[in-house]
């Protein structure tokens, strides 16, 4: 995308660079550091992972470096005043990709990778939702219980009655559920875990001496 | 075993019924069931709110030999209506195929529209899925109907080729700028830039070899817009009214034809030496979501040099001519004092001399220095006037000084207050042209062309 849309980008977008203010920016931005909740998967497959700590430190800046580029993309070939208007700002960006003549009309084959990718991620989401549910109920069978929660998830995503209600639900997940279960939660625990060991480590210290 | 061959039974079973029920095959449509728009017209229509020509390609005649290059490529429909998609939808009645805009090329749109309506069909048009942001956007002063009844490829058989190669002819004739739909949009947006779009305009082309005609009929006369527009909707159809919209019908334009002049029978001779022939030549610039002028020749040469997208254009100085091209993008500081911009340009240009019709030997020192100042002068006299143009008397800021500017403020609320597209027109422009001149060529002299 960056090779075919360079001549439309525009780095004057950017600024000004604190936007509509600091508040703003840094205050309400830093909400928006649910975009990485997917990241609670780290947990979930460090058991089968050798360096967990060498794993998630490059999915993380894998990660943000990929989103650091996309936006930088959007943000310098939209201005703020179109971008806010715009439903699927990305995708019309691949509308806009055209090498000459004879090489248009590309975003068919990122629509084709983006479902690819969707495809994907509800897999592992679903693998991972099913490995909690059965570790809730200490059930021993995960095969019965594939099908029943695949339903239960179709079920749950056609309630939606439309795109604007999908987004608004997308913005609270993101920008108020997500930061509180998947950073704020696992910092408490991570520090109570923590508090615990180190009681602990007195007590035996006291009964020691 | 049997456990095996249950369970490979199944899978293919479930295979074969994804593969079948999800290919999607069941609402496809043939290439040879559609109908390709490759351009659009737009005018104010008298009995609805726009009158929409729609010109269609005709494969048939595009594969077939034979046929006269062009000529039969293409077909027009006019129709008046509300809007595009009422447009489209009345059309597909009067024809036997479903219309599709994914191959549109070109929206042509009259000055009449372009001073009223323009920005409110541009977010119609791009909230389309199916007309691509690349289309090119082109205001004509006449009738818009009329540039694309006269758009007939001489070249080529095929006009959506025609229409891509014509505009993209802005990059080696510097007569006019590239405009698609996305650029229009996003500018006619933003705080801090206007928007432009391609001035087309219908020339009378006239056959030398053709008999003298000592009142030629012009662009704009009935007959030969009558005789064209006949020829046209003779392809659509008689009389026509539904509930979507009511069509341009060939008794109407029959008529406004025949009641012209008595001399349309006479000039219908003379018709056959003499044609009219669309060009893109200028850009039409905009302003609080409505034109406000246009610019041509030279002023487009200056906005193509400070907007960085001159490619290389030839320019004649008196007897030589020189190819021009940009050695660097302009160097622009923009700062506000109150109610006033300063904003200091540096252009850095390259020329090449071409041909040179005096005698001077131009590898020489001094020669060279004076056709550097002379094209110093004059390009500074040429991009000041542009710019006077745009600050004092369009009140445009198509070069995009305030996205510029945008860079000196931390916040969008301080930038709010400056209110830069209301203040662009008290700017002070302080410019330096700079230009490097490469004088070697070929022959040094006119002498030395003269051989014994």
């Amino acid at each position: 995308m960056y090779a075919a849309l360079y001549d439309k980008m525009d780095f004057t977008n950017l600024t000004p660079i604190f936007g509509h203010g600091y508040k703003n920016v840094f205050l309400n931005g830093s909400l928006s550091v649910g975009i990485f909740n997917s990241l609670i998967i780290l947990f979930f497959i460090s058991p089968n992972v050798k360096d967990i700590k060498k794993t998630a430190i490059y999915s993380i800046v894998i990660s943000s470096i990929t989103i650091f580029l996309i936006l930088l993309l959007l943000f310098t070939i939209f201005p703020h005043e179109a971008l806010s208007q715009n439903s699927f700002a990305i995708f019309e960006l691949t509308r806009i990709i055209g090498f000459g003549r004879f090489f248009q009309r590309l975003e068919s084959i990122f629509s084709l990778l983006w479902i690819i990718v969707a495809c994907i991620f509800l897999g592992v989401a679903l693998k991972f939702s099913i490995e909690i549910f059965m570790r809730i109920f200490n059930l021993k069978y995960i095969n019965r219980l594939i099908p029943c929660i695949c339903i239960l998830n179709l079920n749950l995503s056609i309630l939606i009655p439309d795109y604007m209600t999908s987004v608004i639900i997308r913005q609270i997940l993101y920008n108020i559920v997500s930061p509180i279960l998947f950073f704020v939660c696992p910092l408490i625990i991570v520090l109570l875990a923590k508090l615990k060991l180190s009681g602990g480590k007195n007590e035996s210290n006291i009964t020691q001496n | 075993m049997n456990r095996i061959l249950l369970k490979i039974s199944v899978s293919i079973l479930i295979m074969l019924l994804l593969f079948t029920t999800l290919t999607g095959c069941y609402n496809s449509k043939e290439l040879d069931d559609l109908a390709y728009i490759i351009g659009i017209a737009i005018d104010k229509g008298t009995e609805k709110k726009f009158m929409i020509t729609l010109q269609i390609a005709v494969p048939v005649k595009i594969a077939s030999e034979g046929s006269e290059p062009g000529k039969d490529s293409s077909t027009l429909i006019t129709i008046e209506a509300d809007s595009l998609s009422s447009a489209i939808s009345y059309a597909s009645t009067r024809t036997s195929k479903e219309m599709k805009l994914s191959h549109n090329k070109i929206i042509v749109f009259s000055e009449e529209i372009a001073k009223t309506e323009l920005t409110n069909c541009v977010n119609a048009f791009i909230s389309s899925q199916e007309i691509r942001p690349r289309t090119s956007i082109v205001v004509c002063p006449d009738e818009a109907r009329k540039f694309l009844e006269n758009a007939f490829p001489v070249l080529e058989t095929n006009p959506a080729r025609y229409y891509d190669l014509l505009l993209a002819s802005a990059e080696y004739t510097g007569y006019t700028t590239k405009t698609e739909l996305i650029d229009f949009y996003l500018n006619n947006k933003s705080k801090y830039i206007n928007p432009i779009a391609i001035h087309g305009n219908i020339t009378t082309y006239q056959d030398p070899t053709g008999p003298s005609d000592p009142n030629p009929p012009s662009a704009a006369s009935d007959s030969s817009s009558g005789n064209d527009s006949q020829g046209s909707s003779s392809e659509s159809g008689g009389n026509s009214n539904g509930g979507g919209g009511s069509s341009n019908d060939s008794s109407s334009s029959g008529g406004s034809s025949s009641g012209s002049s008595s001399g349309a029978q006479d000039s219908n001779q003379e018709q056959n030496k003499e044609d009219l022939t669309p060009e893109l030549y200028g850009i039409a610039v905009f302003a609080n979501n409505v034109m406000v002028g246009t610019l041509t020749n030279y002023e487009v040469l200056a906005h193509s040099i400070m907007t960085n997208s001159l490619q290389g254009v030839n320019f004649d100085l008196g007897e030589t001519t020189v190819s021009i091209s940009q050695r660097k993008r302009p160097q622009i500081k923009v700062n506000v004092d109150g109610n006033i911009p300063h904003i200091d340009i540096t252009v850095l240009l390259d020329a090449r001399l071409l041909y040179s019709g005096d005698n001077l030997n131009y590898l020489q020192g001094n020669n060279k220095k004076d056709l550097q100042q002379k094209l110093e002068e004059e390009f500074k006299n040429i991009i000041t006037t542009y710019l006077d143009k745009t600050a004092k008397e369009f009140k445009s800021d198509i070069v995009g000084f305030g996205k510029i500017l945008k860079a000196n403020y931390l916040t969008i609320e301080e930038l709010d207050k400056i209110n830069w597209l209301n203040i662009y027109k008290n700017s002070v422009f302080d410019l330096k042209v700079k230009f490097n001149v490469d004088t070697a060529q070929i022959f040094s002299s006119n002498e030395e062309l003269n051989t014994k």
